[in-house]
């Protein structure tokens, strides 16, 4: 016998509950990739709005749901960078110049601290976004496997070989050899 | 030469989003998005009468079928309901729905699970309203209520066309869809 459908009021709960329970770690996950807290917030309220339309479609069980949800942040994102690169190349150049105005201003906080960041910026942006996902947004190796589509033996690798990029340009940080 | 865990330390002392105290509003934002957001869900049920269906893409030719849709002769269910809602001169509020299927003939395709996604992140509103105002500034005032359903379907179809993205009709995706708009308060 197949199991009864749910009915629209228990997906409603159910949905509402898993958005409450994982709202700050998605807020989280758009602030690490947008480079300013106002794109974060509407990547968010996008993405919280999405899901929301979505809610039919999100797994019933709650670990699945969650990564459902960080698969919508994904879509989400991917969706404004493709919208922002259709406005050409100035918008381009003046991302670059508020990030290196931003990175200036880092470096004469910290320096310590700017060596990582600047060799996490130099590191591609595909070993970028798995240590991101590993060390800021808490997901295990097999979690960021599924979130990026990749088997987690290839994930295993490619971890390995961004922090050792990382930890490569920590130490020398001018050596172009290093860089993606 | 950084330790494993000193390397990791500091790569967590520049994450831009730990010192966010952000999860009270966090919270907010979902409990206002869930509020704005619960509409009356059309059941798929309801959307029976006028089809408008087209294979490779969508057309306006409009074909009667009851109750349900069918994409090369087999009857399919919708992937998205879209709501069509509208407030007559006299303020009374009218509802009705496009239902939409999506599929490579009668199969999905993860083309088609894509089309879904943005068909469902479009924002329809204000598509019924535009429909209603237009079909009201067509009407010479002698109309049948089968003519008032065909002028507001028509309405309805240009609108829903104008809206879909173009890249959504270049592929081999059929994006079919029913109306069950009668024209009411016209």
């Amino acid at each position: 016998m197949n199991a009864p459908r749910a009915t629209r009021s228990a997906i409603d709960k159910f949905a509402t509950e898993i958005l409450v329970t994982n709202s700050d770690d998605l807020l989280r996950y758009a602030r690490r990739r947008v480079s300013n807290p106002q794109d974060a917030a509407d990547v968010y309220g996008e993405l919280i709005e999405t899901a929301w339309r979505r809610r039919s479609r999100m797994p019933r069980e709650p670990r699945e749901a969650r990564m459902w949800l960080f698969g919508v942040a994904k879509n989400v994102l991917r969706r404004r960078r493709r919208k922002a690169a259709s406005h050409g190349a100035m918008l381009e150049e003046l991302t670059q110049l508020m990030l290196v105005s931003q990175q200036r201003q880092a470096a004469n906080q910290q320096d310590d601290i700017m060596d990582v960041r600047q060799a996490l910026a130099s590191i591609g942006a595909a070993d970028r976004e798995l240590l991101i996902l590993i060390h800021w947004d808490g997901f295990n190796q097999n979690e960021a496997a599924r979130h990026l589509g990749l088997n987690p033996s290839t994930v295993r690798s490619r971890y390995s070989r961004a922090l050792d990029k990382l930890r490569l340009l920590v130490t020398a940080p001018s050596d172009p050899a290093v860089r993606a | 030469m950084d330790t494993h865990e000193n390397l990791i330390n500091r790569l967590r002392a520049i994450d831009p989003a730990a010192e966010m105290d952000t999860a009270a509003a966090a919270q907010r934002v979902v409990s206002r998005v869930v509020g704005a957001k619960k509409q009356r869900r059309l059941s798929r049920g309801m959307l029976a009468g006028l089809v408008i269906g087209g294979i490779g893409l969508v057309t306006a030719a409009a074909v009667p079928i009851a109750m349900s849709l069918n994409v090369n002769g087999k009857p399919v269910e919708f992937d998205v309901v879209i709501p069509i809602t509208y407030v007559d001169e006299q303020q009374t509020n009218h509802e009705c729905a496009i239902g939409v299927y999506v599929g490579s003939g009668t199969d999905k395709t993860g083309a088609s699970e894509q089309i879904v996604e943005e068909l469902e992140d479009i924002d329809w509103s204000g598509l019924g309203q535009r429909a209603f105002d237009r079909s009201v500034s067509a009407l010479a005032g002698e109309e049948s209520a089968d003519e008032k359903r065909a002028i507001f379907v028509a309405n309805v179809s240009m609108l829903y066309d104008e809206a879909l993205p173009v890249e959504l009709l270049s592929g081999d995706q059929v994006i079919a869809s029913s109306i069950d708009c009668t024209g009411a308060g016209l």
